[in-house]
């Protein structure tokens, strides 16, 4: 321990000047060698601290000088810019918006008698307990809540009692003006305000930072009803659950979409997570018969077929260990738009086979069947097919099982079809589509052609308990087994579902609804297939809502040959 | 008797007023009154968002401006062993009060700094800074000139405790700093540059281990990174704040953006300045900031006593780096991180710290003192 001695050690700050080099002592020498080293050091050290400097100021002008971009002063107060933006339905009417909550305090140091002040209180609150009131009134505490959402009426009685220790404090709550109507669509928001789900997620900095209204392409008029009716016949065959969506065609906006069962996004119950899914977007599931619509049009595109083909239906075929068979068998050569309107499992899968598993594929991602949608609710579905497509799958698809994609994805594929064949992505923005890319899946001729075949199943086929007159309604129904948890078919339960579009002169207006596992009444004459749950509800929609969207009553279409024939054959069979 | 007195109390002052550092003084002046003024001008909004009286946080900074100015005035007189000595017990003081800070300290904004003294908060952190540059610079020049002095080990133990403290509280910027003032010091003091590469990726290894030990500082780089995804309320407004300035900003208190920008008055006051000074004024404080570093750095260059050299170049790196972080974080150079900017944002704790350092710079660089000793 050499370091403390007397004689060696220099406290610093008492240092001998170094101005005669004869003077230094040896140790000295050695601070001096190191602060000569430090000469280059402290040389770069600048050098570093001048460059931060430099990008510093640099920044400072690119942002203030060159970046320039004045606030412009506005009329509104400026605590309204602390909100979270409005979200409008395509006409404009609120279905989220926030209000200022007024709570009421008390501050323990100026409370005076605090007998009184809970008596008088309680005659504005008589929900109030006196004991609880009372004991918080007369803690010291600076600052104990009272009441929780006053209303005005009950703010100004309180602040009529004149008490200096009565405060208020506000804060923003998220209003949902429609309840439960367009919970799937909004999407949920947490105390700080952020969104959780659906529009309020994925569009959060929007709404929360910029405080931008997001004006949506639902209508509150079609959502209202279309959940009022869905509601009533998911009662009505006690169905487990339904949705049901409406979509334009053209623009392909979304104009309802509900999903059963939902939720009140007003009250602070957490929601089951059944409530919370959206069926709709989320959920992927096996459509039945509905797929044959699409297989038609792929026998159509390919060429392979024309509607006045027939199709060998007189009996069942086995491939690969599956018997193909149909429901309602007829057991004799089918025309075309007859595969539609009696369902054929067995002309599906023909029409299917001979375009071939490569252009079934490609027709289905033309489609968008097989990929998540360009849509910007974050719920997106993830469709499930065959990683390896054999032919019983093409086979199987062509009538819809084996391949599972969600409704909102059916309703695009349906729209491209019928809108005289220009596939898009759909939205839940009002015009949010005019940047999305078209594509055409289908010659107007075609598209054409799939309307008289889709009315006549509405007219004389599975479909004809939705055919409100005069709005000319075409349609597919389908009928699917459920699956359990663990992918295992429930015998007996079905899902049902019926696509629509109207009106089939010149379609402007696509529907969907499904139910889950309704069951059978008399009243159905015990059957629980789509024709007699999901088609009558689809009418009764449609009866509902196409009057308030403008689709007049039309003149039934003019039939071509290949129809004509179809009702030709119906009515000889019925003799 | 009394006329002797007065006559050597002349005689310091005089002596003192032709000594000290004018450059130095004046700017750190400058900006502690441009601080003050600030504010005056970017508290109350904030004072009135938190519900205390609008005039709250600029009574709590001008109660601390004479004490600070004080001790910044009062330290430049002394002599550097004076200031060793203070240095040395103050040290143990604070650091004691800064181990305290985890048991008992008060929460704030999810860190535990502070301590309550007297009814304020006291962040020990702020006033270990100055003590630790002092201790260390001691300790390093000791270690030139008795071989056998264990000077690096030391001083990084040292380090090493302050760092686990900081890791704990968590306060991230301050540990860097730390980590920044020892850095410089070793650089200066000689060591290899092999070594001091070693401690640079012995840092970086710390930096990625917080990225992925402490929440709020991954969220807060992946924030940086990915602005489009994360919550950036604070940064957009911080730069809305700045568009709205030009040349010559909008006027003494009469910034719009401000008012919606959190702690406008401590970790974003250069925002608020830019806004109602402009480019012009609010590139000048930069100036000055630079100023101080220039000049202080250079004056070193004539020195010759390592002691004098190391405590001024550390404190000069706390001032700096401490201003760099928060101007580059405010103007989204790098990741939002809580930190004060030296003389102008609001807060006791930091402006009794950085005038005490700057009192020790401004004494250091008197340039008698160390040719004649005491």
């Amino acid at each position: 321990m050499t370091w403390f001695k007397k004689d060696v050690f220099y406290p610093v700050g008492q240092e001998i000047p170094f101005n005669s080099k004869n003077r230094y002592t040896s140790l000295d020498k050695k601070t001096i060698a190191s602060t000569s080293v430090g000469q280059w050091r402290l040389s770069f050290l600048i050098f570093a601290f001048s460059l931060a400097f430099f990008i510093l100021i640099s920044r400072l002008f690119y942002l203030t000088v060159i970046k320039k971009k004045p606030i412009l002063i506005t009329k509104e107060p400026p605590a309204f810019m602390m909100q979270r933006g409005n979200i409008l339905d395509r006409n404009g009417v609120i279905l989220a918006t926030d209000l200022p909550i007024v709570d009421l305090f008390v501050d323990g140091k100026f409370v005076s008698n605090a007998q009184t002040e809970t008596q008088k209180l309680l005659e504005i609150f008589p929900d109030l307990d006196f004991e609880k009131t009372y004991k918080k009134i007369k803690s010291k505490s600076r600052f104990t809540y009272l009441k929780r959402n006053l209303t005005p009426t009950e703010q100004y009685a309180v602040n009529h009692l004149g008490f200096p220790s009565l405060n208020f404090s506000t804060r923003e709550k998220r209003i949902y003006p429609q309840n439960e109507l367009f919970s799937h669509i909004l999407g949920l928001t947490d105390v700080d305000n952020n969104g959780l789900s659906g529009i309020e997620k994925a569009f959060n900095r929007d709404l929360k930072i910029h405080h931008k209204n997001v004006q949506l392409s639902v209508d509150v008029n079609v959502q209202d009803m279309v959940r009022e009716t869905l509601l009533k016949y998911i009662e009505k065959f006690e169905a487990t659950g339904g949705l049901s969506v409406v979509m334009n065609v053209d623009t392909q906006e979304v104009l309802a979409l509900v999903s059963l069962p939902d939720y009140n996004p007003n009250t602070f119950e957490i929601p089951s997570k059944d409530a919370f899914f959206n069926k709709a977007s989320l959920g992927v599931y096996e459509f039945g018969s509905i797929m044959k619509v699409f297989s038609v049009a792929l026998g159509l595109k390919t060429g392979k077929i024309t509607p006045d083909d027939e199709i060998d239906a007189t009996k069942p075929f086995k491939m690969a260990h599956y018997y193909i068979s149909d429901y309602h068998a007829k057991n004799r050569m089918l025309k075309v738009p007859e595969v539609l309107i009696y369902s054929s499992n067995i002309g599906s899968s023909k029409i299917a086979l001979m375009a071939g598993t490569e252009n079934q594929k490609e027709f289905l991602t033309d489609l968008g069947f097989l990929e998540p949608l360009d849509i910007e609710l974050p719920e997106k579905a993830h469709p499930m097919y065959p990683k390896v497509w054999r032919d019983i799958n093409t086979a199987t698809i062509s009538y819809g099982y084996g391949m599972s994609t969600s409704p909102l994805h059916i309703m695009s594929g349906l729209s491209a079809l019928v809108n005289g064949g220009l596939y898009r992505a759909p939205t839940f923005l009002l015009g949010g589509n005019k940047n999305k890319p078209l594509r055409r899946i289908l010659s107007p001729k075609m598209s054409e052609e799939i309307h008289y075949m889709m009315r006549a199943v509405s007219d004389i086929g599975s479909g004809k308990n939705a055919n409100v007159k005069g709005y000319l309604i075409g349609g597919k129904t389908g009928s699917a087994e459920m699956q359990d948890e663990r992918g295992r078919y429930i015998s007996g339960s079905l899902r049902t579902s019926f696509i629509a579009a109207f009106p089939m002169n010149s379609p402007k207006y696509a529907l969907m609804v499904m139910l889950e596992n309704p069951k059978k009444s008399a009243e159905t004459f015990w059957y629980n297939t789509s024709g007699w749950n999901a088609v009558p509800c689809a009418g009764e929609i449609i009866q509902k809502i196409a009057p308030y969207l403008g689709v007049s009553p039309q003149s039934e279409l003019e039939k071509p040959p290949y129809i004509e024939a179809a009702y030709v054959i119906k009515e000889k069979e019925k003799h | 008797m009394f006329r002797e007195f007065y006559f050597s109390l002349k005689k310091a002052f005089v002596t003192w007023w032709w000594t000290i550092d004018r450059t130095l003084l004046f700017s750190a002046l400058s900006l502690v009154a441009f601080g003050v003024f600030m504010t005056f001008s970017a508290s109350p909004s904030v004072a009135d968002r938190i519900h205390v009286e609008s005039y709250h946080f600029i009574k709590r900074q001008l109660f601390f401006l004479f004490p600070a100015l004080g001790i910044m005035l009062g330290t430049s007189f002394l002599s550097p062993k004076t200031i060793r000595r203070i240095s040395v017990i103050a040290f143990c003081v604070f650091f004691v009060l800064l181990i305290f800070t985890l048991f008992s300290g008060s929460e704030i904004k999810g860190a535990h700094r502070w301590v309550s003294f007297l009814g304020f908060g006291l962040q020990p952190s702020e006033f270990l800074k100055p003590l630790f540059t002092v201790v260390c610079a001691w300790i390093l020049a000791t270690g030139k000139l008795v071989k056998s002095f264990p000077a690096k080990i030391i001083s990084s133990v040292l380090f090493i405790l302050i760092a686990v403290i900081l890791w704990n509280q968590p306060d991230f910027g301050m540990l860097v700093t730390f980590g920044a003032i020892l850095g410089v010091q070793f650089f200066l003091s000689g060591i290899s540059i092999k070594a001091l590469s070693l401690l640079g990726l012995a840092g970086i290894g710390a930096a990625i281990g917080a990225y992925f030990s402490l929440e709020h500082i991954h969220y807060r780089v992946n924030n940086f990174l990915n602005p489009q995804v994360g919550d950036s309320y604070q940064v957009d407004k911080a730069l809305a704040t700045f568009q709205n300035a030009g040349w010559f900003g909008t006027g003494p208190g009469e910034g719009l953006a401000k008012v919606y920008l959190p702690d406008a008055h401590t970790d974003f006051i250069l925002a608020t300045a830019a806004e109602e000074f402009g480019f012009l004024l609010c590139g000048l404080v930069i100036f000055v900031f630079a100023l101080i570093i220039y000049h202080g750095l250079s004056l070193n260059k004539k020195e010759n006593n390592l002691f004098s050299i190391l405590v001024s170049a550390g404190i000069l790196t706390q001032i700096g780096v401490q201003g760099i972080i928060n101007m580059s974080s405010s103007m989204h150079l790098i990741p939002t991180k809580g930190m004060t900017l030296p003389f102008i944002s609001y807060g006791g704790s930091s402006l009794v710290s950085v005038a005490f350092a700057m009192g020790i710079l401004l004494s250091l660089t008197r340039p008698h003192l160390s040719q004649t000793g005491e």
